[in-house]
């Protein structure tokens, strides 16, 4: 297990992220929020720069509740690979399309000012 | 008609109208409402009331959808009804539109499995927009099954598939080896636009994997074993029934189908077993 600093808490304002090198991996940390998430910044789909891609937004979601019509969720918790716009659900690491697929997950915590990645723990 | 079928080995039938398979360009939805309610009563009557061995598909008629679903209630405890006959030559909307709800709510209602079935026609409508071809050989070999495709792509695209979860939905005359197309086709465009679908909760391929599809015209590959493979890909072993087209002139044999090399369980299925759990037909012949 390695404990990283990537950086300082004001290189990642709330609503954005980055991606960082630790450990010899390039991972993308998000504030969604004042939240911390770490993911792998590549798409199991074909490799793509997963975290590369734009702000994370919401998305889509209908079902009856909704009359079956779109209404925006998972507000700011959404990455889409800039590739081929496979979607991600940040907090969780699940794939929206396909409920097979989940990320691993880097625990991300803020130490004062340090931002610090832990990465070679188990997977989770 | 009893006899006729009994000579190619057919026990039970469910009768599909004929001249009705254009009903969807009719411009005036009174007549074209009047016509399907004619064609209903007139099917009950003088056909599938009379024989044991004919069951029937009633006509929904897609320019009148609230008519469309008081028939269908009309005849939901009928015994002889077994299916609702969608037709869609011509048909503008596509299926899976919800001004179209009323039908699948009723038919769901009902317990009656809703079934496709298209005819070859040429129309400024898509998919029949086919005056680019010179021969019926071309617009023969497309327009049965581009229209079947387009409607399923329509009717998972638009959620029918999830806003009627119970609604049974069966396929006929397309033949089958589009089937893993239209899979791995709305598994692919998943991918990037599950945006765009975002009611499905499942790869668009299980929801096409659960419809029925009715063999007739079954392919002739030159190794019939091709079949089987086909069969696998969609994983059809209990969505696959034959289906006879009779009396038309393109009609299949049964003898035709049973020379492909599928297990005797598979056979058992197709022939049969599948199409009584489609129409909630129980061993008997009567409905369930």
């Amino acid at each position: 297990v390695t404990e990283v600093v990537v950086g300082r808490l004001a290189d990642f304002p709330a609503g954005t992220h980055k991606v960082v090198q630790a450990g010899g991996r390039e991972i993308g940390v998000f504030n969604v929020d004042g939240r911390f998430y770490g993911l792998p910044n590549l798409c199991p789909h074909q490799t793509g720069p997963l975290c590369e891609g734009r702000a994370a937004t919401g998305t889509l979601a209908a079902d009856a509740g909704s009359d079956w019509k779109p209404r925006w969720v998972m507000r700011d918790e959404v990455i889409a690979c800039p590739w081929h716009g496979l979607e991600y659900h940040v907090p969780t690491g699940q794939c929206l399309a396909f409920p097979e697929i989940t990320l691993r997950r880097y625990p991300v915590e803020v130490r004062g000012d340090d931002v610090v990645v832990t990465v070679g723990g188990r997977r989770r | 008609m009893v006899a006729e079928l009994r000579a190619i080995h057919i026990d039970l039938a469910v009768l599909f109208p004929d001249h009705l398979l254009k009903l969807p360009v009719l411009p005036q939805a009174d007549y074209a409402a009047a016509l399907a309610r004619a064609y209903n009563a007139w099917l009950v009557d003088q056909w599938t009331s009379r024989h044991d061995a004919l069951l029937g598909a009633i006509v929904a008629c897609p320019q009148d959808p609230d008519d469309a679903a008081h028939e269908i209630e009309r005849y939901a405890d009928d015994p002889s009804i077994v299916a609702v006959y969608l037709p869609c030559a011509g048909l503008d909307p596509l299926w899976g539109h919800r001004r179209y709800d009323p039908i699948f709510d009723a038919a769901q209602n009902a317990r009656l499995p809703v079934m496709l079935h298209s005819v070859t026609v040429t129309s400024p409508v898509f998919p029949f927009n086919n005056q680019g071809f010179d021969t019926e050989f071309a617009r023969h070999a497309t327009s049965h099954t581009f229209a079947i495709m387009a409607n399923i792509v329509s009717m998972v695209s638009t959620g029918v598939v999830v806003r009627f979860p119970d609604l049974k939905i069966g396929v006929t005359e397309a033949g089958i080896s589009w089937m893993p197309f239209v899979c791995q086709r709305l598994d692919k465009e998943y991918l990037e636009r599950r945006r765009e679908v975002p009611f499905l909760t499942e790869r668009p391929s299980h929801y096409v994997k659960r419809i029925y599809v009715a063999t007739q015209p079954i392919e002739e590959p030159e190794r019939l074993r091709d079949l089987v493979t086909l069969v696998e890909l969609y994983e059809g072993d209990d969505t696959t029934i034959y289906a006879s087209d009779w009396p038309h002139h393109d009609f299949d044999h049964p003898m035709k189908l049973n020379q492909v090399p599928f297990s005797e369980e598979q056979r058992r299925k197709i022939f049969g077993e599948n199409a009584l759990e489609l129409f909630g037909i129980d061993r008997t012949g009567s409905r369930r």
